[in-house]
C-alpha cells in the first residue's frame, strides 16, 4: 500500500513543498528513509515506532519504504515525524488519509505520542499558504505562531493519538481560524528611561540615534551608565509595523528561538552577544546556517558592549551587513541570505584600565601605548559607520541631586515616531528610509543649512578640524536634530547641537 | 602774526623736496628756529650748504598765507602734525638717532605710552610667516600690545590683520603721504586701522612713495616700539635694515625661528644664530615688556560680557567655576540637553572654552 503526506522543509527562510511517500510491501522488517534527509530525520523512524506502539497501534513488520519528494533537495528538522507516521498509519490501513489531501502536516513526536514543538512554522507556513494550501496540522505548542498567518486553518494536536481519532471521526479536534489582529500597542518589555536619572545628554544623544537610525558609540568609565542607557534604547525606537514583526519573527522561527505559545514578537530586539562571540556568533553560519546575531537584531538594536574586547574579525563582519541590510553566509549546504538592518551601539571604555580622563578617585595607569593599542581596535571603516559619539563621565551621587523626574521612554518615543514619519515622508520616492543612509549627492540635497549655520559650519571645519567624513556625519546628524524640531532647513543651533557628538577629545584616530 | 617754532617746523616740512636732515641743520644753524621768518638768504645758503635749491623755495613760500593754507588743510584732512617740540610727541622717538621732526597722524586712537610691539617681515611671506604674524599680534592683543607695522603686503598686513582681529591697538607707518593708499590694496585695512589706531608719517601729504622713504621708514617703526619681531626675512631684506635700527636704538629684537631651506628664513635663522631672541611663543616677548610696563590679559570674563548672550554666559559661568562634566553644567543650569549642546559648541568655537576627554570643560587659558 502506499500513501502520501504533505509538509515541507526550510532552507534558511526558503520553503520548499515536499511529500512524504509511505510506502508497505512484503519483505523482511526494515524501514528505509530516502531522499537526502539528514540524521534528525533518519533518527526518526525509531521515535516513529516507538510512538505508534505507545499510542496503542500496531507498527507494520513489513518492509517500509519512506521517500521525501522532490529527492534532490537536502532536507533537515525534526517537523518530518508526525507525516511519517500518519503516513505508515495510512499506508497499513489503520487510518484514512483522504481528508489530508491538502493538508500540511509539521510536528515532531516524543516517544510516548506526545506532539512537540518545531522550529520555522510561521516562514514555512507563510510560504505555503501562499502556494494554496489552506489547513495545516500542526503541534499545539506552535498554535500561537500559526494563527499569524491570515486565513489559514489551524489543527493544533496534543498528541499522534488525538489525530487519529480525529481523523477515524471519533473525536473531532477544534479547528483555529480567522483573521490575525495585529495589536500595535502590546505591551512593551524594556526598562524604562523614566528610572535613569542623570546622563540626560546619553539620552539625548540616543533619542537623535533612536531617530534618525544613526549608529552611536558611547565611551566612558566603567559605571557611567552606559549599559543602563543601552538596554533601555528599544522603549523608545518606534513600535512594530506587522510586516517588520513578522519578519523578525520568521526569523526567530527558523532560529528556534521563538518561545512555546509565543506568537508574534512585539517587542523591537536587543541583542548583546558577549565579546567572546565567534565570528560565525556574529554573522550566522553553521553547517546548515542558521541566523547570527546581526540578523537576530534586524529592525533592532545591536549592542555590543566593551567593542575593543570583541575581536577584529568579528568586528569586521559587521561591516559589509551594516553597509548591505543583509547578510549572504555560503557553505557547502548552499548558499543562505537573511537579513540583517539593525543599529549598531557600542559601548566602550576611553581605555584598558577604564579612567582615562576621569577626574579624581580613580587614576588612569595605562600608557599611551596601551591606549593608542585599545582604541586601534576599532578600525577606520567601522568607525566610519558610527555616526554619534558620546562620552560619559561617572558622576557622583551627591552631585546629581534629583531635580524632579526624568522624561519617561514613552513620552521620548512619541518624538522620535514624529521625526521618523518626517523622514519617512521625504524619502518616499528613493531608496532611503534614514538620514543615517544618506550619502554623497544626498546629503547635499536634503542637509540644506541656513546662512547662518552655513557661517557656524565654516567656523567649525576651521577651528574643530573636521575631515571631510566628519563633516558629513555632522550633516546627517543635524539632519536628524532639525527633524526632531520639525524645521525644513537646518539652523544654526541644530548644527551647533550636531557638533558635539563627533568626537574630540583625540581619542579615536 | 609771528608762528611759533612748532609752525616753523611743520610749515619747513612742507616745502617741496626737503629732507628730515634739511631741517635738522637750518635748526642747528638758527639758536631759534623762529629766526629762519626773517632770516637773509645767505644765512639760510650757510645753514644748508651752497647750490641748494630748496633755498629760493623757502624763501618764495615764507608767507603768512602758506601757513594758514597747511593747516587748513591738514585740519580739513583730519590729520594731527605733531612737532618734536610737542608734548605729546613720542618720546620713545625723541631718543632716537635722526628723530623726525614732525609726524603726521591720523586715526581714532592715538596713544604712544602704551606697550607696542613692532613686527616686520617680508612682503613675499610663505603660509607659515602669514600664520605666525597673524597669530602672534592676536595674542599680543589680547595683552594689550600695540601692534606697529609699515602696512607694506606680506608680513605687514598679517601683522595688522592679527591686532585687529585680537581687537587691538594697530599703528601703520607709511612711507608717503598720508593723503593716500599705499599699497592701493590695503585701502579697506587702512580704513580700518584708522579706526582702531593710527597711521603715521613723516611726510606731508602728497609726497609719493620713493624708494628711499621705506628704510627712514623703518627708523620710525622700530623707534616707537618696545621691541622688534622679525617673522620671516630673506638675507638681504628691508626688515633687517629695521633690525639694524632697533639695534642702535636698543630695542629688543625677536626672530622667529623657520625652515633652514626656507629662503624666506634664512635671514630671521641668522638672526638667532647672531644672538637675537628666539620667539617661540607669545610669553618670550611678554616676559620682557614686564620689566617696564604692568601687563595684564584683556580680563576674558569682561569680552565675554560683551559677546555672549544670556544663557551662553549662565553656562560660562559654571564652567569658570570649575572644569565640569556636561551632566553636571545640565543639572546646575536646567537647561536642556539639546539647547545645551549647542551652546556649548558655540562657546568652543568662539573660544571661551575647550572640551577635555570624558565630555568635560573648562575655560581656554
Amino acid at each position: 500500500m502506499l500513501s502520501k503526506v504533505k509538509t515541507c522543509c526550510l532552507t534558511g527562510l526558503i520553503v520548499t513543498m515536499i511529500e512524504v511517500e509511505v510506502d508497505i510491501s512484503k519483505g523482511l522488517p526494515n524501514v528505509n528513509v530516502v531522499g537526502l534527509p539528514d540524521m534528525a530525520i533518519k533518527e526518526s523512524k525509531d521515535r516513529v515506532r516507538a510512538a505508534i506502539q505507545n499510542s496503542g497501534f500496531d507498527f507494520p513488520l513489513k518492509r517500509i519504504t519512506i521517500n521525501l519528494s522532490p529527492a534532490h533537495i537536502k532536507k533537515e528538522g525534526s517537523h518530518f515525524d508526525l507525516p511519517i507516521a500518519l503516513g505508515i498509519l495510512g499506508a497499513s490501513v489503520q487510518i484514512p488519509l483522504e481528508e489530508l489531501e491538502d493538508t500540511l502536516v509539521l510536528g515532531e513526536l516524543s516517544l510516548d505520542g506526545k506532539t512537540n514543538k518545531v522550529d520555522g512554522v510561521l516562514p514555512m507556513l507563510l510560504e505555503t499558504y501562499n502556494k494554496g494550501i489552506k489547513k495545516v496540522i500542526v503541534p499545539y505548542e506552535n498554535l500561537e505562531e500559526a494563527k499569524i498567518v491570515d486565513g489559514i486553518e489551524i489543527i493544533p494536536v496534543h498528541t499522534l493519538n488525538d489525530i487519529m481519532l480525529h481523523l477515524m471521526g471519533e473525536k473531532r479536534l477544534d479547528t483555529h481560524t480567522g483573521p490575525f489582529k495585529y495589536n500595535r500597542n502590546e505591551k512593551i518589555n524594556s526598562e524604562d528611561f523614566k528610572d535613569l536619572h542623570g546622563q540626560e545628554n546619553l539620552k539625548r544623544a540616543l533619542e537623535i540615534a533612536a531617530s534618525g537610525n544613526h549608529n552611536l558609540l558611547t565611551i566612558g568609565p566603567p559605571g557611567s551608565g552606559k549599559t543602563m542607557a543601552a538596554r533601555r534604547l528599544p522603549s523608545i525606537l518606534p513600535r512594530l509595523t506587522f510586516q517588520e514583526a513578522l519578519e523578525i519573527t520568521k526569523i526567530y522561527s527558523v532560529a528556534g528561538l521563538l518561545n512555546a505559545h509565543e506568537g508574534l514578537i512585539y517587542n523591537r530586539p536587543f541583542r548583546s552577544p558577549h565579546h567572546t562571540s565567534s565570528t560565525v556568533a556574529i554573522t550566522g553560519g553553521g553547517r546548515i546556517p542558521k541566523p547570527g546575531e546581526v540578523s537576530l537584531s534586524h529592525y533592532g538594536v545591536l549592542f555590543l558592549d566593551e567593542l575593543p574586547e570583541f575581536s577584529k574579525a568579528s568586528l569586521e563582519v559587521l561591516r559589509q551587513p551594516m553597509e548591505d541590510k543583509v547578510i549572504h553566509i555560503s557553505r557547502i549546504n548552499g548558499s543562505y541570505t537573511y537579513p540583517a538592518d539593525f543599529m549598531l551601539l557600542a559601548a566602550m571604555n576611553p581605555c584598558p584600565c577604564g579612567y582615562y580622563g576621569t577626574d579624581g578617585g580613580q587614576q588612569c595607569n595605562c600608557t599611551a601605548g596601551q591606549i593608542n593599542r585599545y582604541i586601534g581596535k576599532i578600525s577606520g571603516p567601522l568607525m566610519d559607520r558610527i555616526d554619534i559619539i558620546v562620552e560619559t563621565s561617572a558622576v557622583k551621587y551627591k552631585d546629581l541631586a534629583d531635580n524632579g523626574r526624568s522624561e519617561s521612554s514613552e513620552e521620548i518615543r512619541k518624538r522620535v515616531e514624529k521625526a521618523r514619519e518626517i523622514q519617512l515622508g521625504r524619502y518616499r520616492k528613493t531608496k532611503y528610509l534614514f538620514n543615517s543612509q544618506l550619502n554623497g549627492a544626498a546629503i547635499n540635497k536634503y542637509c540644506s543649512l541656513n546662512s547662518s549655520a552655513q557661517q557656524l559650519m565654516n567656523l567649525a571645519f576651521h577651528r574643530m578640524n573636521l575631515s571631510a567624513r566628519g563633516y558629513n556625519r555632522v550633516l546627517k546628524v543635524a539632519r536628524t536634530i532639525a527633524d526632531l524640531d520639525g524645521q525644513d532647513v537646518i539652523c544654526e543651533k541644530h548644527l551647533a547641537e550636531a557638533l558635539q557628538y563627533r568626537n574630540l577629545s583625540g581619542l579615536i584616530p | 602774526m609771528r608762528p611759533g617754532r612748532k609752525d616753523i617746523v611743520v610749515w619747513l616740512s612742507h616745502i617741496e623736496g626737503i629732507s628730515n636732515r634739511n631741517i635738522e641743520r637750518l635748526i642747528n644753524y638758527f639758536c631759534n628756529i623762529e629766526e629762519i621768518w626773517y632770516a637773509g638768504k645767505k644765512h639760510i645758503i650757510k645753514a644748508l650748504g651752497h647750490r641748494n635749491t630748496i633755498v629760493d623755495k623757502i624763501i618764495k613760500n615764507r608767507n603768512q598765507q602758506s601757513i594758514v593754507e597747511i593747516f587748513k588743510n591738514l585740519n580739513s584732512n583730519n590729520i594731527l602734525p605733531l612737532t618734536i617740540y610737542d608734548p605729546l610727541y613720542p618720546h620713545k622717538l625723541k631718543n632716537i638717532y635722526d628723530p623726525p621732526y614732525v609726524i603726521y597722524i591720523k586715526g581714532s586712537k592715538i596713544d604712544f605710552d602704551v606697550p607696542l610691539i613692532s613686527i616686520v617681515g617680508t612682503r613675499r611671506a610663505t603660509p607659515y610667516g602669514r600664520w605666525a604674524a597673524r597669530q602672534f599680534a592676536k595674542e599680543l592683543a589680547k595683552w594689550n600690545v600695540g601692534i606697529i607695522s609699515g602696512l607694506a603686503l606680506g608680513i605687514d598686513t598679517c601683522s595688522h590683520i592679527g591686532a585687529l582681529e585680537g581687537n587691538g591697538y594697530t599703528i601703520g607707518v607709511l612711507g608717503c603721504g598720508l593723503d593716500q593708499y599705499y599699497p592701493a590694496s590695503n585701502r579697506s585695512l587702512t580704513d580700518k586701522i584708522f579706526e582702531n589706531g593710527c597711521i603715521i608719517s613723516e611726510y606731508r601729504s602728497g609726497t609719493p612713495p620713493l624708494k628711499h622713504h621705506f628704510p627712514a621708514r623703518n627708523r620710525i617703526v622700530s623707534g616707537l616700539s618696545d621691541g622688534v619681531v622679525v617673522i620671516e626675512a630673506p638675507e638681504r631684506s628691508g626688515a633687517l635694515i629695521t633690525v639694524d635700527f632697533a639695534l642702535d636704538q636698543g630695542k629688543d629684537v625677536y626672530a622667529l625661528p623657520g625652515n633652514i631651506n626656507n629662503m624666506q628664513s634664512k635671514g630671521t635663522n641668522k638672526l638667532i644664530r647672531d644672538g637675537a631672541r628666539i620667539l617661540l611663543e607669545v610669553d618670550d616677548i611678554i616676559e620682557n615688556l614686564k620689566y617696564k610696563y604692568p601687563m595684564c590679559k584683556i580680563d576674558m570674563e569682561q569680552s565675554a560680557r560683551d559677546d555672549l548672550s544670556e544663557s551662553e554666559m549662565q553656562v560660562f559661568n559654571v564652567i569658570k567655576r570649575n572644569p565640569v562634566n556636561i551632566d553636571l553644567i545640565i543639572n546646575e543650569t536646567g537647561i536642556k540637553a539639546a539647547e545645551l549642546n549647542s551652546i556649548l559648541t558655540i562657546l568652543e568655537i568662539k573660544g571661551y572654552i575647550n572640551q577635555m576627554p570624558g565630555k568635560i570643560f573648562t575655560v581656554v587659558k
